[in-house]
């Protein structure tokens, strides 16, 4: 693996990729989705049940696929992008990088960020960034099953006492975190994207979209999460800016063990 | 439901390339000879998810990464695949096949009680394991008798392939890589080739049911055997050592003989004293405990209509 690639232009000159905030929104978006499925992988033979393992090992694999087809839009060396940046170049936001090895949590997290995912994906579905239109159509189409499998085993086990006492009280800590989803990363004009037709809505209206949605998918259980309001000074600093979660590190350390056990190596 | 009147009729039935189906009447003898068969195979594949899910983590890159994860969802994939044929065949149920497991009642493979130590061992598990594994399982395909064990068998079979080559192509990228990942490897192997030449298991007894009644079709020392001559050219090909230092090709046949075979490692392994046993079972147990509420809940849901 060589040195970092700088996210070069791979487009003509007035495509919408070139887009002031462009590249970058790719980037933090390809970065979720490289923790998440590096977070999900986790879970392989050691989920509630089988099926449980197989399913968030195949979510897991689709969040990873993204990754990969994210990086892709920006350059050819994908795994510099994905393991070969320093801490601060990471865009990811920092629910992502939540370890989760509590499964109650992950479902939590799950539910959150695959409901964040399919109302961005449909903001990028008709993206005049046509190759970025076609990942986001793509990716959106297997977002279904993943919402499928969360909503459903989240529907379920709110009907019970046990599930309503382990996941409520998961979602007062973790729904205001998972706003930062939807901020934009710095230097990242998102009325730019808008009016280059780069992405059909604005993120702080992606946003109240999403907030609908979760608190429709929570209220046959009485619960309504409490939403932080917005605020561009806490974004700035946040993970969209290049500023890593305590969590990261450890994540990261895993990611290019073996990678920096010799640079010059082809694994 | 079909019934035999006697055991020489149903071996008749055997002997003639017939099919078992969960529901014929089937003598209880072979219902428990097949159903442990079956039930260490789930385990073992169970738990060769376990034992590779160390190195997902940090796989190096994005390639590799998908391809380990895809893999080991494979092995889980098969563990869920045969737990349900065994429970189908009446004698315990899912949960109690697992309760056995993780209470130590039953026995997984003993390749499955070491621990993968690097990204060599890895690679080591999908080259030496995955083929010798596949060996067995198509040595049982090719001429078993229980049609839905069978019928699976095709599956995971066409999937241990994919790995292997994987663990091929996995394993020439680290003969022709650098110096570090050559020793990388080799250590793999040298920690690997004994667990996998064991997995064979010991010489078969003379009158081995499993083979009487088609489920095994070749013996464990022919298999073993093949294997050897397999791999050992291919090894030493990508300018890797065996480590078996009795290891030497008879001049007359030119077939490669192995020292002797340590089999107590391969009982205390499989007794639950192996080097990696103890951590193994106690990650499952506390999976498994620890996500009680989860399934207790799905249950009391399910209970309950919407």
């Amino acid at each position: 693996m060589g040195e970092t690639e700088p996210v070069t232009a791979i487009e003509p000159a007035g495509h919408p990729a070139e887009t002031p905030g462009a590249r970058e929104l790719v980037l933090a978006l390809a970065d979720d989705e490289l923790c998440i499925g590096q977070n999900l992988g986790w879970w392989i033979a050691v989920g509630p049940f089988l099926e449980e393992d197989l399913a968030l090992t195949s979510i897991s694999q689709d969040e990873l696929g993204h990754a990969r087809a994210l990086y892709g839009l920006l350059g050819d060396d994908i795994d510099a992008m994905a393991y070969g940046r320093e801490p601060h170049e990471y865009l990811c936001a920092h629910i992502t990088e939540l370890p989760c090895h509590d499964w109650a949590e992950t479902l939590v997290r799950h539910f959150l960020y695959d409901t964040a995912e399919s109302v961005r994906w449909d903001a990028l579905a008709d993206s005049s960034w046509e190759s970025l239109a076609a990942v986001a159509r793509r990716a959106f189409a297997e977002e279904r099953s993943h919402l499928r499998h969360a909503t459903g085993l989240l529907d379920r086990l709110l009907r019970t006492d046990a599930g309503i006492a382990y996941l409520l009280p998961l979602f007062d800590q973790l729904a205001p975190m998972a706003c930062e989803l939807f901020d934009a990363p710095s230097g990242c004009s998102d009325e730019a994207l808008v009016a280059a037709g780069v992405m059909s809505s604005e993120l702080g209206n992606q946003r109240a979209r999403w907030q609908d949605i979760v608190g429709d998918a929570l209220a046959p259980a009485g619960y309504q999460p409490q939403w932080p309001v917005a605020d561009p000074e806490a974004a700035a600093s946040g993970g969209r800016a290049g500023r890593r979660s305590p969590h990261f590190a450890a994540l990261h350390a895993e990611m290019v063990e073996v990678l920096s056990i010799d640079p010059s190596a082809r694994w | 439901m079909r019934s035999w009147d006697s055991m020489e009729d149903f071996e008749a039935f055997l002997d003639g390339g017939g099919l078992v189906e969960p529901d014929d009447d089937m003598p209880d003898a072979y219902r428990q000879a097949v159903f442990r068969f079956i039930e260490l195979h789930a385990n073992s594949e169970y738990m060769g998810g376990l034992t590779e899910r160390d190195w997902i983590a940090k796989a190096p890159g994005l390639t590799n990464k998908l391809t380990a994860l895809a893999k080991t969802q494979d092995e889980i994939g098969h563990a869920h695949l045969l737990y349900m044929v065994a429970a189908d065949m009446g004698v315990k149920t899912r949960d109690e096949m697992t309760a056995d497991l993780l209470a130590g009642r039953t026995t997984f493979h003993n390749v499955f009680h070491y621990r993968a130590y690097s990204w060599g061992d890895q690679i080591a598990i999908a080259y030496l394991v995955d083929a010798a594994a596949l060996a067995s399982q198509q040595a049982v395909f090719k001429n078993c008798s229980y049609g839905p064990y069978k019928r699976i068998l095709r599956r995971i079979i066409a999937e241990e392939g994919f790995h292997m080559r994987n663990g091929e192509e996995l394993l020439l990228k680290m003969a022709k890589g650098t110096q570090q990942q050559h020793d990388m490897m080799q250590e793999g192997l040298d920690r690997w080739w004994w667990p996998a030449v064991q997995l064979f298991g010991p010489d078969s007894p003379p009158n081995d049911v499993l083979l009487r009644w088609h489920i095994k079709s070749e013996r464990n020392e022919v298999l073993r055997d093949r294997f050897v001559q397999k791999m050992v050219p291919q090894l030493q090909a990508a300018g890797f050592t065996i480590p078996d230092p009795d290891l030497h090709q008879d001049p007359d046949t030119g077939r490669w003989v192995s020292g002797e075979i340590d089999w107590e490692a391969l009982k205390a392994a499989i007794a639950g004293r192996g080097p990696d046993s103890e951590r193994r079972l106690r990650d499952a147990r506390n999976a498994w405990d620890g996500a009680s509420w989860v399934r207790d809940a799905l249950d009391e849901a399910a209970a309950v209509p919407a």
